[in-house]
């Protein structure tokens, strides 16, 4: 008996050794604990909060105890019929932000489809340029696209004053009605337009390996150029189709901001804005965390139904080998009207929005109506009286902006490295233990902060900088790279994890076989061979970091801390201008970094994506 | 028998004692401190403050509010005190919405959040400080006159929200409230350009709709009724009374749902388009262009702007009156600075540098008389004003009401 246990336990240290003396099962083990401790643990908290009396507040309302076990919020917003509590607050929500996400998809798809496809098989010339530029709504801020959309159609029609004069009203006169400007409609064309770019990188990458002989045997067999198109291309993507369909669709039905800035009638509350309101409101916390439980399971069930589906389409993977040869459709006479149309669809969504923000940054409002031409919001010294000394007029002389510039840059930095860093060795530990539970269980959980709204996300996180031993978080900026680098590990991940995936391991055995330690094969092979895409990796952390508003909203302690929430409280107490000139700064921020970091490296925004 | 009662009796207080010292509360360090600050000169409490920042020269003193006027007070507060600068005294600007789950986590864990809020919606303040975490500290002495009732918790100031309009276009607009519900009256006709922020963005628009319903001004909503349809109410199966009535008909009435009322008092000042009804708070008639006028003088926006309230004649009500508290959390890490603050903030000289002499802040210390020619007392007996205790237990069915109509409009048009 004795010796059977000696025996056991020997081999147990045994079987312990060898596990542990592979990277990758380190690396798996190690993850496997941080993001219990990161992402399952939060989402315990959501889903505790949605079973208890969370504040003062609802305790009272309930006649309970905080911390009291109660099915009230589930009940109250699923069923409540009082005066059609449920219906008006969950269930005509629910159904208007699933339209709004249905009608981004179609925007998304069919906009980034038809320019992915001229891109990779029409003549038409300026393809370099239009596909560079066509992927900047995707790098701003979605609201940008909103505040520009704002920008460019409002009127005096709508809202007396010249102030309220947009830029096309100034341009050609014309008014169009307030439902273009705000409610769903508005808001699923800026969200298309916002995701368009990522349909065009996941379409035109299977565009652009596909074999073009495929099309053109079918040419050769005499059918119509239509019947090509449905009979061969389209199924060909249609992985890449159905897969940008349900992430747009996911990413759309919990975007907080594009349903924020354009509902100033207050006609549309798309659910996320609700969700806001819930959390916001210290009656109703705890139907807020139902919301958000309810927003993730459905992001989670789109991502599984994503998951079945391009599981089931496994076979076209053997399409992706280049071909040597591709033909381009000749489009003749047509090839400079075509090329014409889409710059001009490219310059509206790329460069117009550009063009609106440095306009009204630069336009200021008289007493008497009229608008004059001034850099006083970028460079006057003037500080408004009751300022702090660096608080001045002109954002580009204010120490309180460059403070916050510095500050989101350096935030932006640590997330992206953490998010990154993580991000490629989650790939390494699921590249080598393909098929393994526990490393699928992993890179699954990894992603799952994608699917939780970022606002949430934030109060579970405030929550724990109040509780005993965490305390010291409460305000700190550790506190924000810790959730930005949670947060934003899925984008790193998937890319490392592809990235990987694409490397074969006989290169680093070949490696080991020369005793090469580990952090070598690392650095010195496997990262030089994909450098582009870890980097990406790397890149997509930073880009949505930068423009990050409602995961910080709830942790930073001034509204000075980041650009984006200075950007807020400009916006809030009416400094308009100042604040098309920030918001103006950060998208140029963001594509000089995007823009560098690709001639240096190769890597781009594209490729993150993209996978 | 005598030593044995003499024992009993001792046994007796000494049982209760204990039990009396063991049912009272310890007082936090800051309450203590509050308590000891308002016995103090104000030598006393400056002296007190600069030993605050002595013993802990890392000490960052946060004051948080919604108020830019507490951004305006701390600038002048530091230039008053040698011992302030820009780095160890901040403010934070918190939008109510943001700021309730932070002040709520706070409460409940007695974490630290700041050392001097200055914040609004009556119901979720009086829950925090019925909770004991919001604390006040109320000055006193020469220049400082605080009713009773804005002592606990302690009001900083108070504000009103009313109908107001461009007078240059020369309508003579709101005489009774019933105006604003979308039908004719019996003499006066309807106003067909309301204009109202949605009470889903905004938490005291919601307040104010809320407290329409109140039992407490049924009265006076019958009254104007009468007196505009010409008409006793009758009260029908579909509206619990008639303040729910009003609430749906004027839900029903409104023409624009604005998202920002400084954005809308810009955009008055534009004489030629017919602007409407808003309902806005006076303080933001700051932010009507024609009012910082180089020209100006104290009677100019006054004409221009021509609001219902300043005659206090609006039959029904005039507007809505709240108040926005000055209190200290108790997890302040510096309590007589803060103390100094208040009493700094609602002395003549701070609330004056706060709040810049624009009308429609008022002051709980009632020795700094409003500026735009009205009294908060006037104000208070004309308008509808917050019941804490009628908001907690009513928010949530009043509200469910409220959404129900508010969809119902979105429906329609």
């Amino acid at each position: 008996m004795t010796n059977n246990k000696k025996f056991d336990t020997r081999l147990l240290g045994h079987r312990l050794r060898s596990y542990f003396s592979k990277p990758a099962n380190i690396i798996t083990i190690v993850f496997l604990v941080i993001l219990a401790l990161t992402v399952i643990l939060p989402l315990c908290t959501l889903l505790l909060g949605s079973f208890q009396l969370n504040t003062i507040q609802e305790a009272t309302s309930a006649g309970g105890k905080k911390g009291d076990f109660t099915l009230r919020h589930w009940a109250r917003l699923l069923t409540s019929t009082e005066y059609d509590y449920a219906i008006n607050s969950l269930w005509l929500p629910l159904g208007k932000s699933i339209l709004m996400a249905l009608l981004a998809c179609f925007i998304a798809v069919v906009l980034g489809g038809v320019v992915a496809w001229f891109i990779t098989r029409a003549d038409i010339p300026g393809k370099k340029f239009i596909s560079a530029v066509f992927v900047f709504p995707y790098i701003m801020p979605s609201w940008s696209i909103a505040i520009f959309w704002e920008n460019f159609f409002k009127n005096t029609e709508m809202t007396a004053g010249p102030r309220n004069a947009g830029l096309l009203q100034m341009l050609t006169g014309i008014c169009v009605p307030q439902s273009w400007i705000y409610g769903l409609v508005p808001c699923a064309i800026c969200l298309g337009l916002h995701y368009a770019p990522f349909a065009y990188i996941l379409i035109g990458g299977i565009l652009r390996n596909m074999d073009a002989n495929l099309e053109e045997a079918a040419t050769v067999l005499g059918a119509s150029r239509f019947k090509i198109l449905c009979r061969v291309t389209l199924p060909i993507v249609a992985p890449a189709l159905i897969s940008t369909i349900l992430l747009v669709f996911s990413s759309s039905i919990s975007s907080y901001t594009v349903p924020f800035f354009l509902n100033k009638d207050g006609r549309f509350i798309a659910l996320s804005v609700h969700l806001k309101n819930l959390f916001g409101d210290g009656r109703t916390q705890g139907q807020g965390y139902v919301m958000a439980i309810l927003l993730m399971a459905i992001s989670i069930g789109i991502l599984t139904l994503n998951n079945w589906f391009t599981g089931k389409r496994k076979s076209f993977t053997t399409v992706t080998g280049k071909s040597g040869q591709v033909s381009l459709v000749k489009f003749g006479k047509w090839r400079i009207p075509i090329a014409i149309l889409l710059l001009i669809i490219v310059g509206f969504i790329a460069i117009v929005p550009l063009f609106t923000f440095a306009m009204e940054s630069v336009l200021r409002t008289n007493a008497d109506g009229t608008r004059t031409f001034t850099m006083d919001y970028w460079f006057s010294k003037e500080v408004p009286t009751g300022s702090t000394k660096s608080d001045t007029l002109g954002i580009l002389v204010s120490g309180t902006m460059w403070k916050a510039l510095g500050r989101s840059l350096g935030l932006s930095v640590l997330v992206a490295l953490i998010a990154g860093t993580s991000g490629l060795l989650i790939g390494y530990a699921v590249a080598r233990k393909r098929g393994s539970r526990i490393a699928t269980f992993v890179s699954d959980v990894a992603f799952l902060p994608y699917l939780i709204p970022a606002m949430s996300f934030g109060a579970v996180y405030l929550s724990l900088s109040f509780t005993e031993g965490f305390t010291w978080l409460r305000g700190s900026f550790i506190l924000l790279i810790l959730v930005g680098g949670v947060k934003f590990i899925p984008f790193a991940s998937r890319t490392g994890s592809s990235a990987m995936l694409q490397l074969s391991g006989e290169i680093e055995e070949a490696a080991i076989m020369l005793n090469v330690p580990w952090w070598k094969r690392m650095a010195r092979v496997l990262f030089p061979i994909q450098k582009a895409s870890f980097i990406s990796g790397y890149l997509l952390p930073f880009i949505s970091c930068m423009r990050e508003l409602s995961l910080f909203v709830l942790l930073t302690v001034s509204h000075e801390t980041l650009l984006t929430t200075l950007l807020g409280e400009y916006s809030r107490t009416g400094l308009t201008e100042s604040a098309n000139a920030i918001n103006l700064l950060i998208i140029i921020v963001v594509l000089v970094i995007q823009f560098a970091v690709n001639k240096l490296t190769g890597a781009s925004i594209d490729k993150g994506v993209g996978g | 028998m005598k030593r044995l009662f003499a024992i009993l009796l001792t046994v007796a207080l000494i049982v209760s004692a204990v039990f009396v010292l063991a049912s009272c509360k310890e007082k936090s360090e800051v309450e203590l401190a509050i308590e000891a600050a308002e016995k103090m000169t104000l030598a006393e409490l400056e002296a007190a403050s600069k030993k605050e920042f002595e013993d802990n020269p890392d000490l960052v003193f946060n004051a948080d509010s919604l108020t830019s006027g507490v951004k305006k007070g701390i600038a002048a507060f530091i230039k008053k005190y040698d011992w302030l600068n820009e780095d160890n005294a901040k403010y934070n600007s918190k939008k109510g919405s943001e700021y309730q789950p932070v002040l709520n986590g706070a409460a409940e864990t007695d974490g630290y959040v700041a050392d001097f809020v200055m914040i609004q919606d009556a119901s979720f303040v009086y829950s925090l400080v019925n909770a004991g975490f919001l604390l006040s500290y109320v000055p006193s002495g020469e220049g400082y006159e605080i009713a009773k009732e804005d002592q606990d918790p302690l009001v900083g100031v108070t504000f009103n929200k009313i109908w107001y309009y461009n007078g240059e276009n020369g309508t003579d607009y709101l005489k009774n409230v019933w105006q604003l519900t979308g039908k004719d009256g019996a003499s006066l006709k309807k106003i067909d350009t309301v204009s109202y922020q949605s009470p889903l963005g905004e938490d005291i628009n919601m307040s104010f709709l809320i407290m329409l319903t109140s039992p407490a001004y049924e009265t006076q909503l019958k009254n104007s009724y009468k007196s505009y349809f010409g008409t006793e109410y009758t009260k029908t199966d579909d509206c619990q009374s008639i303040g729910y009535h009003y609430v749906e008909q004027f839900i029903k009435a409104v023409t624009t749902w604005h998202d920002s009322d400084t954005s809308e008092v810009k955009n008055m000042n534009d004489t030629a388009h017919k602007t409407g009804v808003y309902f806005a708070g006076l303080a933001k008639v700051k932010d009507y262009e024609g009012y910082k006028l180089p020209d100006d003088d104290p009677a100019n926006w006054k004409k221009v702007l021509m609001g219902s309230g300043f005659n206090y004649q609006v039959e029904g009500f005039n507007g809505f009156v709240y108040n926005m508290w000055t209190l200290i959390p108790k997890t302040a890490r510096c309590p007589y600075t803060a103390c100094l603050f208040i009493r700094y903030l609602l002395s003549e000289e701070g609330f004056v540098k706060s709040f810049e002499n624009v009308p429609g802040y008022y002051c709980s210390n009632t020795k700094c008389t409003p500026t735009d020619g009205t009294t908060l007392a006037k104000w208070k007996s004309s308008c509808l004003s917050e019941d804490p205790d009628y908001l907690a237990q009513n928010y949530d069915s009043v509200t469910a009401f409220i959404k129900q109509q508010l969809t119902a409009v979105g429906q329609s048009k």
